[in-house]
C-alpha cells in the first residue's frame, strides 16, 4: 500500500514537471526579443544587455531550462505582468474560490447522479430511463458556458432571483454550481446505469434477493459499491473534465477564480500566468487522481495483495 | 476509460439510423459552409453603418437584408454564422485528422514495440489524458499566436491521447489473434500484417472515436473563443462569434442564440456518427 502510494506520488510529480516543462518550452517558442518586450522599442543596446543578463536571456537554452526548474521547484513562478504580483500570490488568491466551485458541483453531480441511477434502474426501459438517456446525450452537446449564459438570462436577468454574476454571496455560487454539477450528473447517471444494469445479473445479487435482503438494501449496499468500482477512475477524469469547465463557468459567471486569472491571461498574452494556471491544474489533477487510486484499494480487498 | 460521452451499447437499428442522420447532418453543414458566400450573399466582414439601426444598435433577426440581424459592427450574422461555421468546421477536421494520425502512429508503436518502449509510450499517453484539456489547448493556441493554425496545434495536442489509449488497447488484442498469428507464421512482412489484419479492424473503433473527437474540438474551440483564444478579428468561427457578443446578449440574445444552434448542429452531428459507429464496432467482433 505505502509502496503503491508513493509510486503514484512520484508519477504525480513527473506529471507537474511535464506540465512545467512544457510550458517553459512554449514559451520559448513565442517569436521575438524577450528583452525587447520588456524593454519597450526605445530602449539602448546597454538596457537590453543589462535585462539580458539580469533575466539570464543569454545564457544557452538547458542552462535556462534548469534555471527554471530549480525556481519553480522553490515556488517561485514567476511575476504576472498583468495582475501586478508574483504568479504565486495571484493563484493562492483565486484557489479558494475555484476548489470550493469545483467542490461543490463534484457534489452535485455525485448527490443527483448516484441516486438517479440507481431511480432510473428500478423502473427500466420507463418514461425517466428514456428521458436520462436523451438529456445525458444533450448535455454533451452544449457547451457549459452557453448553459450557464441561459440560466443567468432566465433565473437571474428576467426572474432576479439570483446575483447576475460575482462571489459576494452563497446565492451567488447557486446557478454556477448548477450549470456545472447537472450535465455532469446526468453523463454519470447514464454511466452507472449501465454498470448497474450489468451488476444486476450477478449471481450475488439474485443470492441476496433469494435470502429475502429488502430491494433498497441489495440496492445500496451490495450492487452500488459494486457498479461504482469501475467508475473510480471515470470520477477522478470527470474532475479533470470539471475542472477545464469551471474555469469557463467562472468567466461566464464573472467569479474571480482561476477561470478568470486564464483569461487575463490569455487576453494580455501574460505567459506566466498562463503557465502557472497550467501547473495548478496539473497539480490538482494529479492529486485527485491519486485520491481516485487509493479510494479503489480502500473499497476493493481484491486490489489489496 | 476515454471520457463521459461514450453512450451504452443500443440494439443494431436505431444505429444505422443514427448514422445516416448524423452523416446526412454532416454533409448539410459541409455544404452551408462550403457555399457559405453565396447563401448569405454578404461578405461577413464588411462593416457598414447602415447594418445599424439609428441608435447604433444591431439589426434584430428578419430584418430586410439581414435574415439573421447584424453584429454589434454592423456586420451580416448569417454570413458570419456560417463563414465561422467553416473556420470551426476546417478547424475541428484538420485538429482531429492529425490527432488521429498521431495516436494511431503512437498506439501502434506502442503495441509493437519492445515492452520498454511500449510502457514509456503509454506512460506519456497517459500524461496526455491526465492534463487538462482546455487549458493545455488555451495555452499553446495563445502562446503560438491566436489563429487558425496555433488552435489546430492546441486541440491536436489534447486529442492525440485518447486515439492512442484505443488504438493501444485494440493493437494488443489484435496482436494475439490466431489469424494475425497465422498471417506472420507465413511468412508475411509487419506492413502486410498491419495493412491487411489489424487495420481494417482497427479504423472503424478508432474512426468513432475521432469522430466523437470532432463533436469535442468543436466545443473546445467554442470555450476557446468565448474565453478571448479563438480567431482574431475580423475573422469569425462559431467560437469566436459566442465569445465577443456577451456584452450584448442581454439586449440582442440572437447574437449569441444563432451562432449557439448552429455550434449544437455540428457537435450533434459528430456525436451522432461517433456513437453509432461505435457499439457496431465493438460488437462487430
Amino acid at each position: 500500500m505505502t509502496r503503491y502510494v508513493s509510486r503514484r506520488l512520484l508519477a504525480a510529480l513527473v506529471t507537474v514537471w511535464i506540465v512545467a516543462s512544457a510550458g517553459f518550452l512554449l514559451v520559448e517558442l513565442i517569436p521575438g526579443d524577450p528583452a525587447r518586450a520588456l524593454a519597450g522599442p526605445v530602449a539602448t543596446e546597454q538596457t537590453l544587455a543589462n535585462i539580458r543578463s539580469a533575466y539570464g536571456f543569454d545564457q544557452p537554452l538547458p542552462v535556462r531550462y534548469l534555471n527554471t526548474m530549480a525556481r519553480m521547484a522553490q515556488g517561485d513562478l514567476g511575476y504576472s505582468f498583468s495582475r501586478g504580483d508574483p504568479v504565486l500570490t495571484v493563484l493562492l488568491r483565486s484557489l479558494p474560490l475555484t476548489l470550493v466551485l469545483t467542490g461543490l458541483a463534484f457534489a452535485v453531480e455525485v448527490l443527483v447522479g448516484i441516486p438517479l441511477a440507481l431511480w432510473v434502474v428500478s423502473r427500466r426501459g420507463g418514461m425517466a430511463d428514456r428521458i436520462l438517456l436523451i438529456l445525458a446525450g444533450a448535455t454533451t452537446a452544449i457547451p457549459a458556458f452557453l448553459v450557464g449564459l441561459l440560466l443567468i438570462y432566465v433565473f437571474a436577468f428576467q426572474l432576479r432571483l439570483f446575483p447576475l454574476g460575482g462571489a459576494a454571496s452563497p446565492a451567488a455560487y447557486v446557478l454556477p454550481v448548477l450549470t456545472l454539477g447537472i450535465p455532469f450528473a446526468l453523463v454519470l447517471a447514464r454511466l452507472l446505469r449501465t454498470s448497474l444494469l450489468d451488476q444486476a445479473g450477478q449471481p450475488y445479487i439474485m443470492f441476496s434477493e433469494a435470502m429475502g435482503e429488502k430491494p433498497w438494501s441489495v440496492r445500496w449496499r451490495h450492487l452500488l459499491p459494486n457498479a461504482l468500482l469501475p467508475l473510480l477512475s471515470i470520477l477522478a477524469l470527470d474532475f479533470a473534465g470539471l475542472f477545464s469547465s469551471v474555469a469557463v463557468v467562472e468567466v461566464a459567471f464573472s467569479m474571480p477564480g482561476l477561470g478568470a486569472d486564464l483569461l487575463q491571461g490569455l487576453r494580455r498574452l501574460d505567459t506566466a500566468l498562463i503557465v502557472g494556471v497550467g501547473i495548478v491544474a496539473g497539480l490538482l489533477v494529479a492529486f485527485v487522481n491519486l485520491i481516485a487510486d487509493v479510494a479503489v484499494i480502500a473499497i476493493d480487498p481484491r486490489v489489496r495483495r | 476509460m476515454i471520457g463521459p460521452t461514450l453512450a451504452p451499447a443500443r440494439s443494431a437499428e436505431p444505429r444505422r439510423l443514427g448514422l445516416a442522420f448524423g452523416v446526412g447532418l454532416l454533409l448539410l453543414l459541409v455544404l452551408l459552409s462550403v457555399f457559405a458566400g453565396v447563401i448569405s450573399g454578404a461578405d461577413p466582414t464588411f462593416e457598414s453603418i447602415e447594418g445599424l439601426s439609428e441608435f447604433g444598435q444591431p439589426l434584430s433577426a428578419g430584418t430586410e437584408g439581414h435574415l439573421l440581424g447584424t453584429d454589434p459592427k454592423g456586420r451580416d450574422l448569417l454570413a458570419r454564422v456560417l463563414f465561422g461555421g467553416r473556420t470551426t468546421l476546417i478547424t475541428a477536421f484538420t485538429a482531429v485528422g492529425i490527432a488521429t494520425l498521431a495516436g494511431l502512429i503512437v498506439g501502434l508503436l506502442a503495441a509493437n514495440s519492445r515492452p520498454a518502449v511500449g510502457e514509456i509510450l503509454m506512460r506519456f499517453t497517459d500524461l496526455g489524458l491526465a492534463i487538462p484539456g482546455l487549458l493545455l489547448a488555451a495555452a499553446i493556441a495563445t502562446i503560438l499566436g491566436r489563429g487558425v493554425p496555433s488552435l489546430v496545434i492546441g486541440l491536436a495536442a489534447v486529442f492525440w491521447a485518447p486515439i492512442a489509449r484505443v488504438t493501444y488497447g485494440q493493437a494488443v488484442i489484435l496482436r494475439e489473434r490466431e489469424y494475425v498469428e497465422a498471417a506472420r507464421v507465413q511468412g508475411a512482412g509487419a506492413i502486410s500484417v498491419l495493412r491487411r489484419h489489424v487495420f481494417p479492424h482497427l479504423l472503424p473503433i478508432v474512426g468513432a472515436y475521432a469522430a466523437l473527437s470532432v463533436g469535442w474540438a468543436v466545443l473546445f474551440e467554442s470555450a476557446l473563443g468565448f474565453l478571448g483564444a479563438g480567431v482574431p478579428e475580423p475573422e469569425s468561427s462559431l467560437g469566436s462569434l459566442l465569445g465577443c457578443c456577451l456584452v450584448f446578449y442581454r439586449q440582442h440574445p440572437g447574437l449569441i442564440l444563432f451562432p449557439a444552434l448552429y455550434l449544437m448542429l455540428f457537435v450533434a452531428a459528430a456525436n451522432l456518427v461517433g456513437e453509432s459507429l461505435r457499439p457496431r464496432a465493438e460488437g462487430g467482433r
